[in-house]
């Protein structure tokens, strides 16, 4: 398997004066290089925390206490993110890894124009081409996200809409030709038809130039549209991985089977949907053993006890259940 | 009928220039709309349409430059101001945004027992009463949340919460807005059936303000629908007619986009009908032309008047002469 990132029982911790909460718990997860990994969770399961591991800008007082994040560039030997030293790391940063972060509408510096932010970032990673020439550069980049690259780059960010932001956003993670783009619920507070077309677009982009990309999303239909790997996360671990095909087809965790048939669909049968009863768990209060037993309608005695180990069902499939350790899959309860 | 709007308009004043007159902004053009009693009505469309704005008009919380508003067949602007407080207390609004809808410096019950005390003149049983709403809405045991703050509470107990205040006036009719935008995946179904099971239960009617056509679906199977596009209504009628067989280019375009949680349909479907990515529209003529794919030289000018066809209405010159569109289409 060729991964380019590959997180190793990665726990990251959030230190409070008496407390820490766990907010990632050893997650052990590849990312499969060319392909889009979409990682699903709802507030709180601790998805913008694990993949703020990859470009190591936890935000404080949250601290990787354990495991290790690997990368691997193409023609290059596997780093350790964790053991980059400062000048290595701002090298490795957008140009290896680059990310369009959630509400990164805001995140565009209302007091420049589009082009010289884009020239801004490619100054201080090396480029010593002037702006005039460098311009011809960024307009191709707007060009790829279709936008009227000539009015755009001599825009200030107030000047374009919601949607148009957005995809100046992915032009500007895709400036320095990364391997891999992190996408942080990249259409929330957008239209269903322009998240169309910025889904298309960031297809279009991953196909031809082969760019990695993992999705950060609670948005199921987004995943069965986009992804080719799904990761489903739920208080900070890991429930299910596996190519999209196989988790929405064969879903084995009941948290997986739950959240797919709470979905409202234009399709689906709706008295066949169900919704998950209890609560969204307390990071500060988590049940001993497996974290979704308060919920989950196939509990066991077993998972209020220990906690699940991750099984594999298939060559990229896994499960962390015990009713798959026991034979008797979540669709038994189906 | 129940609620029946008439032709309203409504327009937001732009920032003010120094010199000239106010600019204008046009939020809701000649809308209608009518509610029968006992029947979940949904209004789709994306953000800037003005659905919310219309769902403010309907609760009497903004006044129309124009138009007229019936409920219960008097008119709510000339009439009598015991029949405009009925009217008031008849129709309450579940607002979007929990967290900002509940004073943070009071507890729940405190939330809760100032409107029952205020309008319906109760001083003793206050408890009882509001413990009875709270296990309405499903917070139970109600002990547990009457002496806690907005902040204790998840975003799916606060907007039950909310729904909780608004049935405190023993409503006919509830205008929700994006009720579980702001909830957690895994809850948001549990909040749908609960507007169901009022409806069903208690008779409720209700108006549902959503951008997600699935939701739209899912709580209004057996409903009605307006789907609105820059502050007009541009198709309505039964749910299910509608999202089977949208005959309005725009409903047609926003079907397509939506996506559905099965990878085997999602990865094959066709392209959205739409000729630019924009939403863009000058103000004459239909407010779809620039993005349609069928527009013409005349739906650029004049007014577009309404098409109706066996309890379909829709805005659009050539509803009768485009190609039949099925949601079928979408399943290869």
């Amino acid at each position: 398997m060729d991964n380019v990132l590959q997180f190793e029982g990665v726990s990251i911790e959030y230190k409070m004066k008496d407390v820490s909460i766990r907010a990632v718990d050893k997650v052990t997860l590849p990312v499969v290089r060319g392909k889009i990994t979409a990682i699903v969770g709802e507030s709180g399961s601790g998805k913008t925390t694990l993949v703020s591991g990859i470009l190591r800008n936890i935000s404080s007082p949250g601290e990787m206490v354990e495991g290790d994040i690997l990368f691997r560039g193409k023609d290059a030997p596997e780093v350790s993110v964790g053991s980059l030293d400062k000048r290595a790391l701002a090298a490795y940063r957008w140009s290896s890894v680059s990310m369009v972060f959630q509400a990164s509408q805001s995140t565009l510096n209302p007091l420049m124009k589009i082009g010289e932010q884009f020239y801004e970032t490619a100054y201080y990673h090396g480029v010593r081409q002037p702006y005039k020439e460098y311009r011809s550069h960024i307009a191709q980049l707007l060009e790829s996200v279709r936008l009227d690259a000539p009015r755009v780059m001599d825009c200030y960010p107030h000047e374009l809409s919601g949607g148009m932001k957005q995809r100046v956003m992915i032009a500007f993670a895709l400036l320095l030709e990364p391997e891999v783009i992190i996408l942080d619920e990249p259409t929330t507070a957008l239209d269903v038809i322009t998240q169309y077309y910025i889904f298309r677009i960031l297809s279009e982009i991953n196909r031809e130039k082969g760019i990695t990309m993992i999705l950060l999303t609670h948005d199921i239909g987004v995943v069965a549209k986009f992804a080719d790997y799904v990761a489903v996360m739920y208080a900070g671990r890991l429930m299910e991985y596996g190519t999209v095909y196989e988790v929405f087809d064969d879903r084995l965790h009941p948290y997986t089977d739950g959240l797919i048939r709470a979905t409202p669909s234009l399709f689906a049968d709706l008295s066949k949907m169900e919704a998950i009863g209890g609560e969204v768990p307390d990071l500060l209060a988590l049940p001993e053993g497996c974290v979704f037993a308060p919920r989950c309608k196939a509990c066991m005695e077993i998972c209020k006890r220990e906690r699940p180990q991750m099984h594999a069902a298939e060559e990229e499939h896994f499960v962390c259940c015990h009713r798959f350790a026991e034979g008797t899959d979540a669709a038994g309860t189906r | 009928m129940l609620l029946e709007l008439d032709k309203i308009n409504v327009y937001y004043e732009k920032k003010t220039p120094v010199f000239g007159a106010p600019q204008k902004l046009h939020a809701l053009k000649d809308v209608s709309l009518s509610v029968e009693k006992g029947e979940i009505v949904t209004i789709v469309g994306e953000s800037g349409c003005g659905k919310t704005t219309l769902g403010k008009v309907i609760t009497g919380l903004l006044k129309p430059a124009s138009g007229k508003i019936a409920f219960n067949g008097i008119d709510v602007y000339s009439c009598m101001p015991w029949d405009y407080k009925k009217y008031r207390a008849a129709v309450q609004f579940v607002q979007q945004d929990s967290y900002a809808a509940l004073n943070p410096a009071r507890t729940i019950y405190q939330s809760l027992y100032y409107p029952i005390r205020k309008r319906l003149g109760m001083r003793r049983d206050l408890k009882e009463k509001i413990g009875d709403l709270l296990r309405l809405v499903e917070l139970t045991p109600p002990e547990q949340f009457l002496k806690k703050y907005p902040h204790q509470l998840s975003g799916g107990q606060r907007q039950r919460v909310l729904l909780a205040r608004a049935l405190s006036m023993s409503p006919e009719l509830i205008v929700a807005d994006e009720p579980i935008s702001m909830i957690d995946v895994s809850l948001r179904f549990a909040m749908l059936e609960l507007f169901r099971r009022l409806n069903r239960e208690l008779g409720i009617t209700i108006i549902y303000i959503t951008h997600d056509l699935s939701t739209a679906r899912c709580v209004a199977q057996n409903g009605r629908m307006y789907v609105m596009y820059f502050g007009e209504c541009v198709e309505c009628g039964r749910t299910e007619d509608i999202l089977s067989k949208p005959r309005h280019p725009y409903t047609q375009a926003l079907l397509t986009a939506v996506p559905v949680p099965d990878p085997h349909i999602e990865k094959h479907k066709p392209e959205p009908p739409l000729r630019s990515l924009e939403a863009a529209h000058d103000g004459e003529g239909c407010c779809f032309k620039q993005r349609c794919l069928y527009a013409d030289e005349a739906c650029g000018q004049g007014k577009i008047g309404y098409c109706e066809e066996d309890g379909r209405i829709v805005l659009c010159r050539k509803a009768k002469e485009l190609p039949q569109w099925d949601i079928a289409n979408l399943i290869k």
